[in-house]
């Protein structure tokens, strides 16, 4: 349910909870701050049915802590901080996610130049 | 374990989890040939079976399906269907053990006429209670349905004690077992039909169906469950789209927030209580057997029901 006909929209699908940590390594925020923060980067809009179950997956795991924050004469939001755990997972990712991306940034130039088998 | 014993206890989990018999044909058939390939066993390289199907089930699953079953793989079809066949099950032994003790012919009196319905009535509650509340997605109608349920006994213990008891009638046994066969046909015979809840529009009715098949159908425990509703209430709140736009079909989305988070099932439901169950119903088998002067054929085979569901129950507790 992440929003989009176009093939990015699976690439997010993919790697969104490396996206969200990435996203609350920023800051603090709430599940739809999330989203726009998502969308302001560029990644599109990821629906709330694709992004609380990642969130949920990332509690449980203890990458992620919630916490009730009361609002400003409204009902309170539930604000996600990423934990000292999630933090060491998303730098380990992180520098996966590179040595990911440039192996796929090669096949593609390779594809491009022609010089691939 | 050798390769044969792990794919049968694998294909009996993935049946118990609905997993259909093609599908269950093909994902054996590619452990088996990766485990040819590497010569790896089973475990090795698929894990406990147990382990193995669900991840088969929440993988490769259409998730309308598993959004119609609860997480032992029940449906809500089934579950009334295990009410019926219950149902069934109590007439015809009721019918046979009047047949047995009265002869053909069974005496109706008002004591029997009015206390037997509502006695039956309080069965079919008790079993709504147990059974189908929950992966129907209305685990807050456990308890009327638990106090209906006590109600029902009294009125059948008063009419019982309190109406004549001369009989005013008769009726042939065989009438009761015939009913009794006719339900059991109905409840194994009858074609299965999903529910139609994703049709749920409007947000107010949609996180109510999601709160209570997060909590019933699924197992989340009730804090747990509110606290997820009232998070999604705040996303709706935020973005201003409908929930199904946002979050998509309710089942669906229930069942895939639900499995991101621990099971904490109500005792009825926990593994270990049918296995106790079990255990004290083969004890009670083995107390009749061997106070009831039953001959020694008869108190072996209780013995060994005894020790059978005695293994499975310490096997339990271990996994635990």
């Amino acid at each position: 349910m992440v929003s989009g006909a176009d093939p990015s929209a699976s690439w997010l699908r993919g790697t969104l909870e490396l996206a969200v940590a990435a996203v609350l390594a920023e800051a603090d925020l709430h599940g739809y701050a999330v989203v726009q923060r998502l969308a302001e980067l560029g990644l599109g809009t990821v629906r709330g049915g694709a992004l609380y179950p990642v969130l949920g997956r990332m509690e449980t795991a203890g990458l992620v802590e919630a916490e009730w924050v009361a609002g400003q004469g409204g009902p309170g939001r539930k604000t996600y901080r990423l934990t000292p755990a999630g933090r060491a997972r998303l730098d380990q990712e992180a520098g996966l996610w590179r040595d990911f991306s440039a192996a796929m940034d090669r096949l593609l130039t390779v594809r491009k130049d022609g010089t691939g088998r | 374990m050798t390769t044969t014993l792990w794919s049968d206890r694998a294909r009996w989990e993935l049946a118990l989890l609905g997993v259909d018999a093609a599908l269950a044909d093909e994902v054996l058939a590619e452990v088996r040939e990766h485990c040819a390939d590497s010569g790896e066993r089973p475990e090795q390289a698929f894990g406990e079976p147990a382990d193995f199907a669900a991840g088969i089930a929440a993988d490769r699953m259409p998730l309308a399906d598993r959004a119609n079953r609860d997480r032992s793989g029940t449906t809500v079809f089934e579950a009334w269907s295990a009410v019926m066949a219950s149902a069934a099950l109590v007439t015809i032994l009721a019918g046979a053990a009047l047949w047995l003790w009265n002869g053909l012919l069974v005496p109706l009196t008002p004591a029997g006429l009015a206390g037997i319905p509502i006695l039956y009535a309080a069965l079919l509650c008790l079993l709504y209670a147990v059974v189908v509340a929950r992966p129907l997605g209305k685990p807050r109608t456990v308890v009327p349905a638990g106090i209906a349920t006590a109600v029902l006994v009294v009125l059948a213990a008063c009419a019982f004690v309190l109406l004549p008891r001369e009989a005013v009638a008769s009726m042939p046994a065989p009438v009761l077992l015939a009913a009794g066969v006719l339900l059991a046909w109905w409840a194994f015979a009858r074609r299965s039909t999903t529910r139609v809840i994703a049709g749920v529009e409007g947000a107010g009715e949609w996180l109510v169906e999601l709160r209570g098949l997060l909590e019933g159908r699924h197992d989340v425990a009730r804090d747990r469950a509110d606290d997820l509703v009232r998070e999604t209430a705040q996303h709706l709140r935020a973005c201003g789209r409908p929930p199904r736009e946002e979050f998509g079909p309710v089942d669906e989305y229930a069942v895939t927030l639900a499995h991101q988070h621990p099971a904490a099932p109500v005792w009825w439901r926990r593994e270990t209580t049918r296995r106790w169950l079990l255990v004290g119903l083969a004890a009670g088998f083995v107390a009749s057997a061997v106070f009831g002067g039953q001959p020694t054929w008869y108190v072996v085979i209780a013995v060994a029901l005894l020790i059978g569901s005695g293994w499975l129950l310490a096997r339990g507790l271990r996994g635990a």
